[in-house]
């Protein structure tokens, strides 16, 4: 189990990106708020994708607030990934899901 | 869209920095506080100021956004820089200030309403958070019977402070303190609490918290810690105190005031007007009682740290503090805090240096 050290910040508010802050919620398990400009079409899709990240992170525990402007998946796991190494000050090895990299 | 936008730090660390904002703000009708401690401009391809926000401690304020830059999501920009900034500095729970007609660009960016009035809006990013402030604040099954609240600063805590409450608790079945919480008077928020703690343990039923973000704090009456006198005071006391009745007061089963007169400090005299044209609309009563006297001057915090700033500790304070506060102003550990006193040779802000003398003997 991944532990969130501190809350953080990732994306922004700016047009098809996603602003998602993430908080230490000891011993209260996941809970999340979306506020999306497209929650009535998207927002199962958002969540599923906040849920998977969360998942291969191994997170248990956090309180997450997502501030959706029309992020495509790809963007909205890109954000999670960051805000979760921020929140857990942990680094990334982007280069694992490059096929191209040594 | 246009794409050449930069955002900068607007330096406001630097006198150019300062005015720069201050004459954008003016521009746009705004009227800069003097406060921040940091701001981000939006510049076009000519250096052409744009757009700026400002941050002072967890709170967002001075967003203005030039009329012929508008439509292309500049506040949203803005907004996220900030955000980010504030978290990397350790700042999570944020604060916004800003007009009415802002409130829903914040609304739909993850802000929640804290209180607003005809003329302002203050907003923070959690939900219900006075609610969670008040269950945090209160012990468990704490509050309810019919109490009273008494708001102070205590820089530091005085025999007039001990009378007032005293007073308020002789006449209440509960009276909470609370203490205003923002750490820009001489004495820090952690000494300032022990010495009325100390100073008040002796009287059972009296409660002391920290006042939070929520009760004169610079998110709701920054202009307290500038002791600007100004139409802007006016504006503020009334978001303050609309706060205090409407969300605070039920909470914490509030439905009377204590304040004590104010003899010295114009600002503070009008807060407590406004306290009393407010605070009844809401069915809260408010009671002024007149300041203890000590010879033929009002016991005051100001009083004490005209004292030390001149001699130090010493006995002539003996009327004016408890034996509580005077055994610390004698401890070693207020070495720091009368160091400070001596070289600023008044009781006044540590953040703001250039205010006058008269100014600055009001900050109680």
């Amino acid at each position: 189990m991944l532990e969130l050290k501190k809350p953080a910040v990732a994306g922004t508010l700016e047009s098809s990106d996603i602003q998602i802050s993430m908080a230490p919620n000891p011993g209260k398990g996941i809970e999340i708020e979306l506020d999306s400009v497209v929650k009535m079409q998207f927002g199962d899709s958002i969540l599923a994708t906040v849920r998977r990240l969360l998942e291969e992170f191994e997170i248990a525990e956090a309180r997450i607030s997502l501030n959706d402007k029309g992020a495509i998946d790809a963007v909205i796991a890109a954000r999670m990934q960051t805000v979760i190494c921020r929140a857990a000050e942990i680094g990334y090895n982007w280069a694992k899901e490059d096929p191209h990299a040594r | 869209m246009n794409e050449s936008f930069v955002l900068r730090d607007m330096q406001v660390y630097t006198e150019r920095g300062r005015s720069a904002l201050r004459d954008f703000l003016a521009s746009q009708g705004l009227r800069y506080e003097n406060d921040a401690d940091y701001a981000v401009g939006v510049y076009d391809d000519d250096d052409v100021l744009l757009a700026c926000g400002c941050c002072c401690g967890a709170v967002l304020k001075n967003f203005a956004v030039a009329e012929n830059a508008r439509g292309q999501n500049i506040l949203g920009r803005l907004l996220s820089h900030l955000t980010g900034w504030q978290f990397q500095r350790g700042n999570s729970r944020l604060l916004v200030f800003t007009t009415p007609e802002n409130k829903g660009f914040f609304l739909r960016s993850g802000f929640f309403i804290v209180e607003e009035t005809a003329a302002t809006v203050l907003l923070e990013n959690r939900q219900n958070g006075v609610e969670r402030f008040a269950e945090e604040t209160l012990p468990p099954n704490g509050a309810d019977v019919d109490s009273a609240c008494v708001v102070m600063n205590c820089n530091p805590f005085t025999l007039g402070h001990r009378h007032l409450v005293e007073y308020a608790a002789a006449r209440s079945a509960l009276l909470h303190v609370f203490l205003v919480e923002e750490d820009r008077s001489i004495f820090p928020f952690a000494i300032r609490k022990r010495l009325l703690s100390e100073g008040t343990a002796d009287i059972p039923n009296v409660r002391v918290y920290g006042g939070g973000p929520y009760i004169i704090s610079s998110a709701t009456f920054p202009t307290y810690f500038l002791k600007e006198v100004n139409q802007a005071a006016d504006v503020w006391a009334e978001l303050d105190l609309t706060l205090f009745a409407r969300r605070i007061a039920p909470l914490f089963h509030i439905s009377r005031r204590y304040v004590g007169e104010e003899p010295y400090c114009i600002l503070t005299r009008k807060y407590n007007e406004a306290m009393r044209q407010i605070l009844p609309r809401y069915g809260l009563s408010v009671e002024s009682i007149p300041r203890l006297r000590a010879g033929s001057k009002a016991v005051s915090a100001s009083a004490v740290r005209e004292i030390l700033a001149r001699q130090g500790a010493c006995s002539s304070l003996r009327e004016l503090v408890p034996e509580s506060t005077l055994r610390f102003l004698e401890s070693e550990e207020a070495a720091p805090v009368l160091m400070k006193l001596r070289k600023t040779g008044n009781g006044g802000s540590m953040w703001f240096e250039k205010r006058t003398k008269e100014e600055i003997s009001c900050l109680n």
